[in-house]
């Protein structure tokens, strides 16, 4: 009995899915449990297990394309079983949006095995000989038999070498192209040859399609780029006060970073300045009750931003466990869907990598983002006396339709203020 | 709904033009002042063809003695030859206009006027606006004129008026040394007339493979043929029935006596009087400007053949017309203007294809040359003692044939071969592969490509 590979929901936001790579191909045998096709939503990736040992039977949903939540994206099923799958509403692919039909029943008919393919002795022997997939070859015998002339003509088809001028074959020759590759109705001409050769010269230069995570990342920067008017002021702040909390704090063994104490100053401030914490959705100012927090994680393949929900309201330990916790999860990539959305602000350390000013991309529909910076031993001036600062710069970027640099500046100073007094957060 | 298509001019491009365009079912009209069949049929390639072929008879049975043939009191009648050009003329004149007819084309005589994009106004023993989706404009082109002094003299005449001479002139000064003055002093100059030809550049017959061009030149002077280079005409004048020319060849002046000065320095477009400031037609150097596809700058007028100047050949203006009538009716058309031949009849002939090896050194690509002497094949020997030779030029890598030049024996017939297979990029191998028959001319054709890599069979080998 076949089963139907269902689009799973990874969060209760999910209603869509894009099906990002088919780990099999239709007449892979597969085992239940064993991972047999990638998807992921806007924010998250996710892999679909095989739900019974079998073949992958059909694929209706191809990669690069989007299916709902609850849609079959393929069948798994017995070798030989026929299987029937309804048309399911219209598909739409990423690029142009354009619907897309999901392959009729007769399609996937076709794919059943070739034993149950009628066919004539004469026919099964000469796609035996040949190693010809009946089920390939269109059969003009009475009632739909594979008939002996079939398999012929099918062989004649796949064998006939293009017509090619004679310099066209020198040029292929030399190029290194096989010119039965070149898509082209007629004879193919040296002209022909020099194109194919050009995107050859094109394709070593390595194009990998932009898909899965890169895909969104490529999406939503260039979303927000477009639509936020970006504007990034910087500010120094001086450590010392930070850093010395930051050594009471680990004390016991306990590690701490000054990401959360930056986030707990961060916190604290947009709590005072609450148009900061806002997003614009469908030209209406939309002030956020709570202070959600983005902590953006590098990946390998890409950029994570998990979310601290009410991040206000937490301690800095308690900041520094939901952290450690969400990161990890991150690089294991068992994320939920409600945990990377959600969020009215981020904050984004690139001091770990010896970065002292960066201009960080507003993460929509937030309004700003806060970039952290390396903290850096730097001589400064202090009551008239030049002396040794552990120094950093924060750079916020924030959306100019939403904040003012008035207001920008003054959310930067508090901030700024707190790091440098920490005391001021009991107040 | 049938489109509609109107073709001006029905010349080797307009009723080629127009035929296709039925063809292809669209409801064609074409207007002509004149007779069908254009300057090619009524005034050039054909006449001039017919009147060498007596003229080459006439040689043939003259210079018979060595052949074993010998002919007494051997005359020519100018009239009869006259007569035959014209019954010939007529014949194809006839089928031209049979050929419209039987595709359904709408012949109209008289003159044509654009009056807008998509109107043209007919005027001939009544008037009648005609109006179509496309208009192909094939107006050809007519001898051009030279401003000296005496021009207008009634012995002046040109390509045309020289073809319809009531008798053989004693004497005939052509003015310029192209194909057309080439071709009327093998004519005349093989009956008879004293033929001097004065070309003001330095080399006859320019756009030839400079190597034919002096070749053919040597043989019509060996005919008693003068031809004078880097010399200009200053004057002419009326002295008695005929004229004197007076010429200045580098400061040295000298006066010609001839019965007819021919003129013959080239044509220009014929498109003073169809209206194309009606729908501002572009025109450049006084030829209709178009694109690829033979559109104008209106796009649903196209131009094609000796008006758009950009090759002055007969069968060129026939494949432009076909290019154009299908790329209006929403076909695929192909066009390869640098494959057209190019053919001189003269005696020897001269036909070419394909690059020059002037033009190929200028590309600055590799080239290779073969040439193999017709003193070499057999049947060469047989029609004309061997006179002449084939030269190809091919690319030094592959060898893809880049061009072909033939002085010689049916050269004409000859670069048929060769033109096909420039268009099919055939190299040398294929050439020297392909069996030709024996006892022709052909052979030579694969002999000069394995001359190319200096291995032909009939020719002893070349020290390099």
């Amino acid at each position: 009995m076949a089963a139907n590979i269902i689009m799973p929901q990874l969060g209760l936001t999910m209603t869509e899915g894009t099906v990002v790579k088919w780990l099999k191909a239709v007449g892979d045998s597969v085992a239940k449990g064993e991972v047999i096709v990638e998807i992921t939503t806007d924010k998250i990736g996710g892999q679909i297990e095989a739900p019974l040992d079998g073949t992958l039977l059909a694929i209706t949903v191809g990669e690069g394309n989007i299916a709902p939540v609850a849609s079959t994206i393929g069948v798994v099923g017995i070798s030989g079983e026929s299987v029937i799958i309804e048309e399911t509403a219209a598909l739409q692919s990423l690029e142009g949006n354009c619907p897309e039909k999901a392959p009729s029943s007769a399609n996937i008919m076709a794919i059943s095995h070739p034993d149950f393919i009628k066919a004539s002795p004469a026919a099964k022997k000469l796609a035996r000989d040949n190693n010809i997939d009946l089920a390939l070859v269109t059969a003009t015998g009475p009632d739909g038999r594979v008939v002996e002339r079939d398999v012929k003509a099918y062989l004649s088809k796949v064998t006939a070498k293009p017509k090619t001028s004679p310099l066209a074959a020198k040029l292929a020759d030399e190029h290194n192209i096989e010119p039965s590759t070149i898509n082209k109705q007629g004879r193919i001409m040296s002209s022909d040859i020099l194109n194919a050769a050009s995107k050859v010269i094109e394709k070593s230069q390595k194009s990998v399609p932009l898909a899965g995570i890169r895909k969104i990342i490529a999406e939503r920067m260039s979303l927000s780029w477009h639509t936020a008017p970006h504007v990034t002021i910087s500010m120094a702040v001086d450590m010392t006060a930070a850093a010395a909390l930051k050594s009471k704090l680990s004390q016991n063994a306990e590690k701490y970073s000054f990401t959360e104490i930056i986030i707990k100053c961060s916190a604290a401030a947009l709590k005072e300045l609450p148009i900061v914490n806002a997003s614009i959705i469908d030209k209406a100012i939309v002030q956020h009750q709570e202070i959600n927090i983005g902590v953006a994680v590098a990946l390998e393949d890409g950029l994570i931003v998990p979310v601290i929900r009410t991040a206000d309201k937490f301690s800095i330990t308690g900041l520094r466990d939901s952290i450690r916790d969400l990161s990890t999860r991150a690089r294991n990539g068992t994320l939920t869907a409600d945990e990377i959305s959600g969020g009215t602000f981020t904050v984004t350390n690139l001091g770990m990598y010896g970065v002292d000013v960066f201009t960080p991309v507003i993460n929509p529909p937030e309004s700003a983002i806060l970039g952290v910076c390396r903290i850096q031993e730097t001589p400064v001036v202090l009551n008239g006396q030049i002396c040794i600062r552990p120094m950093m710069n924060l750079c916020l970027s924030f959306d100019h339709r939403l904040i003012d640099g008035a207001l920008a500046a003054k959310f930067l100073n508090r901030v700024k203020q707190l790091l440098e007094n920490p005391l001021l957060l009991l107040a | 709904m049938k489109k509609r298509v109107i073709v001006i001019g029905g010349g080797p491009g307009g009723y080629v033009a127009a035929i296709r365009a039925a063809q292809l079912g669209a409801d064609v009209c074409l207007i002509e002042k004149d007779k069908t069949g254009g300057t090619c049929l009524n005034r050039g390639c054909i006449p001039t063809k017919a009147l060498l072929h007596s003229v080459e008879l006439y040689q043939a049975m003259k210079n018979g003695a060595s052949s074993g043939i010998l002919a007494e009191n051997l005359r020519i009648d100018w009239t009869i030859v006259q007569r035959r050009k014209q019954t010939i003329v007529r014949r194809l004149v006839n089928g031209v206009d049979g050929l419209l007819k039987a595709n359904g084309v709408k012949v109209y005589k008289g003159s044509a006027r654009i009056l807008n994009k998509n109107a043209v106004e007919f005027c001939g023993l009544q008037k009648e606006t005609l109006t179509a989706d496309y208009i192909i404009l094939a107006v050809g082109s007519e001898p051009a004129l030279i401003k000296i002094p005496g021009a207008d003299l009634p012995q002046v005449i040109n390509s045309t008026f020289a073809l319809d001479l009531k008798q053989i002139p004693q004497s005939l000064v052509i003015i310029g040394g192209g194909v057309i003055g080439m071709e009327f002093a093998a004519l005349y100059g093989a009956i008879g007339t004293s033929v001097t030809i004065v070309e003001m550049m330095p080399e006859i017959l320019p756009g030839i493979d400079k190597e034919l061009a002096a070749a053919l030149k040597k043989e019509l002077a060996d005919e008693g043929i003068s031809i004078l280079t880097n010399t200009k005409v200053n004057e002419i004048s009326s002295a008695g029935d005929g004229v004197v020319v007076s010429i200045d060849s580098g400061g040295d002046t000298r006066q010609l006596s001839a019965e007819y000065v021919l003129v013959a320095v080239g044509r220009r477009a014929a498109i003073s009087s169809v209206g194309l400031e009606q729908v501002e037609i572009a025109v450049e150097n006084g030829k209709i400007k178009t694109n690829e596809d033979f559109q104008t700058n209106i796009s649903n007028i196209y131009a094609i053949g000796d008006c758009n100047g950009k090759c002055m050949l007969a069968h060129a203006a026939s494949a432009q017309g076909i290019a154009a009538a299908e790329h209006a009716l929403g076909h695929q058309a192909i066009y390869m203007g640098n494959i057209v031949p190019a053919c001189i009849y003269t005696n020897p002939e001269l036909a070419a294809v394909g690059m020059t090896e002037e033009q190929a050194k200028q590309s600055g690509q590799e080239y290779k040359v073969g040439k193999f002497p017709l003193a070499g094949n057999g049947k060469a020997l047989i029609e004309n003692n061997g006179t002449g030779f084939i030269k190809i030029i091919a690319g030094a890598k592959y060898g893809e044939i880049l061009g072909v030049h033939i002085l010689g024996p049916r050269a004409t017939d000859l670069i048929a071969e060769a033109a096909l297979a420039i268009r099919l990029e055939a190299t040398v191998d294929e050439l020297v592969s392909t069996i030709h028959a024996h006892p022709t001319i052909s052979e030579a054709m694969a002999e000069a490509a394995l001359a190319v890599n200096n291995m032909a069979v009939h020719w002893p080998p070349q020290k390099l």
